[in-house]
């Protein structure tokens, strides 16, 4: 038996391969699926300028401010007595709240760690380590509010 | 340490000096399976089934990840998934493959336990979770279906859940209880979805485990008869790593059905093509099924008559049939003792084998196999196929088990084959041959006197049943008639009739009863003939409160002449009084029975002279039919009245029937032969023109029209406008032309019949002149680009009826691009060749039509095949079926451009068409390659699994070779 000892040790070894990429293989093609599925897919959402519905420029009318969906993102739109139309993104860039326009003091709050931003999106106070993205905000003959995605 | 413990390693110590694995392992090293006797096959069934089982709860769980229940999500959602979502459509393939694969194998699973025995003692409860595993996993696949919220599944679990109300006592309450209403709703969806994803799968692991661990500690059943040696194997590794190898056979199978076949194989109950959407208010339509499993139940729900003996609903005894089978089924283990007594029990072996054949028959009649290509299957067709193949496979069973394990009962199989020839061959009705089957075996069973004892006492309260649910007594003269019989024995009144007339309300009932107690119903096969027409209980009231009907129904009472008859022929009456007809007139329907012409009153028990006042006498009746138009328009002339019936119908139509021709030569010159309001409409059996049996339903209205322009000995004589002799083959050009085979062939009631150029009240023939407005009704583009082309100066100059000159009048072929093909054939040949010849731009652009439209037409037809290729293989075509969509509008407007005669505005018409084509092209392209990545990737895990089979099967080898 001695004198074939060395070959169970290359067969085992080479079972034992076989087996590894057989396994690796077949993990490989059940969890690329799964994986791939899981991923949710990009949304796209409006490229062009968004319109605000009715009900939002009447809410924009008596708050002040509005939040808007713009595809997955929120939009904040506020009307500034001394500024006017603005329109900022409304994700704190701290940890993703939903910001607020305070008109009594012009300013931007994130409420959750009283980030503060001024109305042009950049950090007064607080932990938010970037500005607010700002967008172009319009209104339109008709009196209808558009805003313009992309950064003004 | 010992060298196994050393082998374990630093973890298994770890784990098991505080949770004392080593018991455990050594529980297991000493686990065996019985090997020797039976094929080893059958020990695996289990385990592929919980393989099955786990694939179902990984797949159902990546599903709940877009899943959104709800009405306006649940569809879009699962269609979300199988189009967008990267592999989703492979994800749901599996989900559904994968279940229909477990419910084979959980079968197979059980029928082997059966044949086995491995039910008897001490594995009597491993039997019944087994069971209960199957009836949960029937529920995973009946909750499961709803979820995509499609027409089938909608309409499926409609029928499944109904039929749920016939179980006795608790039926109503259960059908609200699962459907969350009275109708299947999205309320349904919601609980199913619950039952599906929740409850189920928590009842599935409970029992799962309970069942898991029955086997661990008892182990696997060994024969019945040992061997004197027995033999075995030891669970770990070796059996386990068989299951391992089975396992990952199991998932290349499900892996390559998925995506070759990612919609099922297609047959009926097997698929799960997406569809259309749910809609509750969508009618349902034709061929319907559950799943495959449940068809034997839906089939003998079906073979049942509605109503059985003793008051027993068809239905309810179905269910109670099924149930009675399932309570039989799960108590097996105590049933059969001879296994509790380890004794062979060849009886229930041919018990198991039976009630596979009986559901297997079942399940192909259901699919309706031998029963031709026909819309509605010939049932007598389908139990004659389905018979020889039952019957096939009942002998191939009964010879294997008489010779190769030399078994001697076969009753069961046997009564199972009685029933099946007395049904499929002889033609017996299922349940009369299924009874004698049951007499065969009971009288064969005659040793067992307690079963039959049983059966006598099931008669007996049956009988009792019966006898407590006898109808109540009737008034004594309608008695009379339901008691009178013919001279052979048999009742005037049969069975059919009678139950007509149970069923109608209990205040139609009565007035049944006062028509018989006044005479005015004569006889009993008075009241036959009324109630074998099969009225809706509201017009039956209208008919039986009318003196005048009922009296002239009466074959006793009125002469043949005046007689009305279902069958006027056999009863010598007139074809105009067939009482069918007439029972369907809309006059009758809405109030207006026979008082509402002739005068009189429907409560009059006598003839009266209002009669003789209103309707003329029989000889003015006979001169002319000049009167009948100003006698119907004393109803429909007058607007206040005709309100009280339809707001919507005209009233006007005497005002343009003496217009029309018809009118002309009926009131002015004194034709007789020209038509009147009862040529069109008829007599006694007046319908509304909605209705596909109105002589004036459009379908109808040529058929109409041709009694008499077809009818050249009629028509002799008359003339057209040219004083030419008037032609009398309009319909049969019509039947062949395009407007005609859309009408009547395809049934498309939209295109034209006579009325719609002719007109109906105030028919005339259209003058030339008039003709191309009559088509531009409809086709306005074509009349809108003739008019600024240069044809329209050349036809106005000819006189030519423009679009009669190309197309002809009744006889309008579907237009058709070879029109348009260079050679003498092309149309435009017929007039360029006389009155303008050798026009080359002519010539030319007629080739570029042809041209372009072959080439657009071609590639229609072509991506139409390819997108239905595409969509089998399971690919996204919704992109593609928009576009082609796009592509036929855009052909049909092309088509349109060719009446402009000029090349550049048919070219800017032509344009949309060619870029829907290049689009089809691309996404055919882009579905092809995604096609041939799915095939790769199959490829690619067929591969790896092939390598890891080989490296466990080489393990296997590896450790059976050592020595023990």
């Amino acid at each position: 038996m001695s004198d074939h000892a060395p070959a169970p040790v290359t067969r085992r070894r080479f079972l034992d391969a076989l087996l590894g990429a057989g396994l690796v293989g077949w993990l490989a093609t059940v969890l690329y699926p799964v994986l791939r599925y899981l991923k949710p897919l990009s949304s796209t959402g409006p490229g062009g300028p968004i319109k605000l519905s009715a009900d939002e420029a009447t809410k924009l009318e008596r708050e002040r401010y509005v939040i808007v969906r713009a595809g997955t993102s929120r939009v904040l739109v506020f009307e500034d007595a001394a500024q006017g139309l603005r329109a900022l993104s409304a994700k704190c860039t701290h940890e993703g709240c939903t910001v607020q326009y305070v008109a009594g003091e012009s300013i931007v709050l994130c409420a959750c760690h009283n980030g503060r931003y001024d109305l042009d999106g950049r950090v007064l106070a607080g932990p938010p380590p970037r500005p607010l993205a700002q967008y172009e905000a319009q209104r339109d003959a008709d009196g209808s509010i558009l805003v313009k995605l992309g950064t003004s | 340490m010992s060298a196994p413990e050393r082998r374990r390693g630093r973890l298994f110590r770890w784990l098991d000096s505080r949770y004392q694995l080593q018991p455990v392992v050594d529980f297991l090293e000493h686990k065996e399976v019985p090997v020797g006797v039976h094929s080893l096959i059958w020990y695996y069934l289990g385990g592929t089934t919980l393989f099955f089982f786990v694939v179902q709860i990984a797949s159902g769980v990546l599903l709940l990840m877009y899943y959104q229940p709800g009405e306006a999500t649940a569809y879009e959602s699962i269609r979300y998934i199988t189009t967008k979502v990267p592999f989703g459509w492979l994800i749901r393939s599996v989900h559904c493959w994968s279940a229909h694969l477990m419910i084979v194998s959980l079968v197979a699973h059980m029928f082997s336990t059966l044949m086995l025995k491995a039910y008897r003692p001490p594995r009597e409860l491993t039997w019944v979770t087994g069971f209960l595993l199957f009836a949960v996993a029937l529920g995973f696949g009946f909750s499961g279906y709803l979820l995509p919220w499609n027409e089938l599944s909608f309409f499926a679990t409609s029928v499944g859940t109904d039929s749920v109300k016939e179980i006795p006592v608790i039926g109503d309450w259960l059908l609200q209880v699962l459907r969350g209403g009275t109708e299947v709703s999205i309320n349904t969806l919601y609980r199913f979805f619950g039952l599906h994803v929740v409850i189920l799968p928590l009842a599935a692991f409970a029992i799962i485990a309970v069942h898991l661990l029955f086997i661990q500690r008892q182990g696997m059943a060994p024969p019945v008869h040992p061997p004197a040696t027995p033999r075995a194997m030891k669970f770990f590794p070796n059996f386990a790593v068989r299951d391992l190898l089975i396992w990952l056979l199991c998932l290349a199978a499900l892996t390559s059905l998925a995506v070759f076949l990612p919609y099922g194989p297609g047959v009926p109950g097997v698929e799960w093509e997406l569809g259309k959407k749910a809609n509750p208010l969508a009618p349902a339509y034709p061929g319907i099924k559950p799943e495959w499993y449940f068809l034997w139940v839906y089939q003998l729900l079906k073979e049942f008559p509605p109503h059985l003996v003793g008051g027993l609903e068809g239905p309810q005894a179905a269910l109670l049939l099924v149930g009675g089978l399932l309570v039989v089924w799960a108590l097996i283990p105590w049933l059969d003792r001879s296994a509790r007594r380890n004794e062979p029990s060849p009886a229930f072996t041919d018990f198991g084998m039976a009630a596979l054949l009986f559901i297997a028959f079942l399940t192909l009649k259901a699919w309706d196999i031998g029963g031709g290509a026909g819309k509605v299957p010939d049932a007598r067709a389908v139990a004659w196929t389905t018979a020889w193949y039952a019957l096939g496979v009942a002998l191939v069973s009964v010879v294997v088990r008489a010779v190769v394990y030399r078994h001697r009962w076969f009753l069961f199989t046997g009564a199972f084959a009685v029933h099946v020839v007395l049904h499929g061959l002889v033609g017996l009705p299922y349940l009369l041959a299924g009874a004698i089957g049951i007499g065969v075996l009971l009288a064969a069973l005659g040793g067992l006197k307690l079963r039959g004892r049983g059966a006598v006492a099931l008669l007996v309260v049956l009988g009792a049943v019966s006898a407590a649910r006898a109808d109540e007594p009737l008034p004594p003269a309608l008695q009379k008639m339901f008691d009178a019989r013919r001279p052979d024995g048999a009742p005037v009144i049969p069975p059919a009739q009678r139950e007509y007339f149970a069923k109608l309300p209990d205040r139609v009932r009565a007035l049944v009863a006062e028509a018989a107690d006044a005479t005015i119903l004569g006889s009993a096969e008075h009241a036959r003939r009324l109630f074998a027409l099969n009225l809706p209980p509201t017009a039956f009231e209208l008919l039986i409160k009318d003196n005048c009907i009922v009296c002239h129904t009466d074959p006793g009472n009125v002469e043949a002449r005046t007689l009305f008859s279902a069958d006027p022929k056999a009863d010598k009456s007139s074809p105009r009084l067939n009482l069918k007809e007439f029972a369907s007139d809309v006059h009758f329907r809405r109030g207006v029975s026979c008082s509402g012409c002739h005068g009189g009153s429907p409560t009059d028990l006598n003839m009266t002279d209002a009669i003789a006042e209103r309707w003329p006498s029989e000889e003015d009746r006979a001169k002319s039919h000049a009167w009948i138009p100003a006698f119907c328009a004393r109803c429909h002339s007058d607007a206040a009245y005709m309100r009280s019936f339809n707001q919507a119908l005209p009233t006007d139509q005497l005002a343009k029937y003496k217009t029309s021709r018809h009118g002309q030569r009926l009131l002015v010159e004194g034709d007789d032969k020209a038509a009147q309001c009862a040529s069109c409409h008829g007599g006694h059996g007046i319908r509304s023109a909605k209705s596909p049996k109105s002589m004036v339903h459009p379908q109808r209205v040529p058929e109409t029209c041709g009694a008499c322009h077809a009818d050249a000995r009629y028509m002799a004589g008359e003339k057209t406008d040219r004083g030419e002799p008037l032609p009398t083959n309009q319909l049969e050009q019509y039947r062949k032309s395009a407007h005609g085979k859309a009408l009547l062939e395809k049934g498309d009631l939209g295109a034209p019949a006579c009325n719609s150029c002719h007109g109906n009240h105030a028919a005339q023939p259209p003058a030339v002149a008039s003709v191309s407005e009559v088509c531009r009704v409809c086709h306005v583009t074509n009349g809108r680009l003739f008019d600024g082309s240069k044809h329209k100066i050349a036809f106005e100059k000819h006189g030519w009826p423009e679009c009669a000159q190309c197309h002809g009048k009744h006889d309008i072929a579907k237009a058709n691009d070879e029109l348009l093909a260079d050679g003498a054939e092309r149309l435009c040949h017929a007039c360029h060749a006389k009155d303008a010849p050798d026009n080359k731009e002519c010539d030319a652009t007629a080739s570029h039509f042809h041209a372009t439209l072959g080439e657009l037409a071609g590639s229609m037809t072509a991506y139409t095949v390819e997108g239905e290729e595409l969509a089998k293989k399971g690919l996204d075509v919704e992109p593609l079926t928009n576009v082609l969509g796009e592509l036929e509008e855009s052909l049909v407007k092309a088509r349109e451009g060719i009446h402009s005669f000029d090349k550049d505005t048919f070219d800017r018409l032509a344009d949309p068409a060619r870029a829907a084509a290049k689009k089809s092209q691309e996404l055919i392209d882009a579905s092809r390659k995604e096609y041939r990545f799915r095939q790769g990737g199959l490829l690619a895990a067929i591969g790896a699994m092939s390598l890891l089979a080989l490296g466990i099967y080489l393990t296997l080898r590896r450790i059976e070779s050592r020595k023990p």
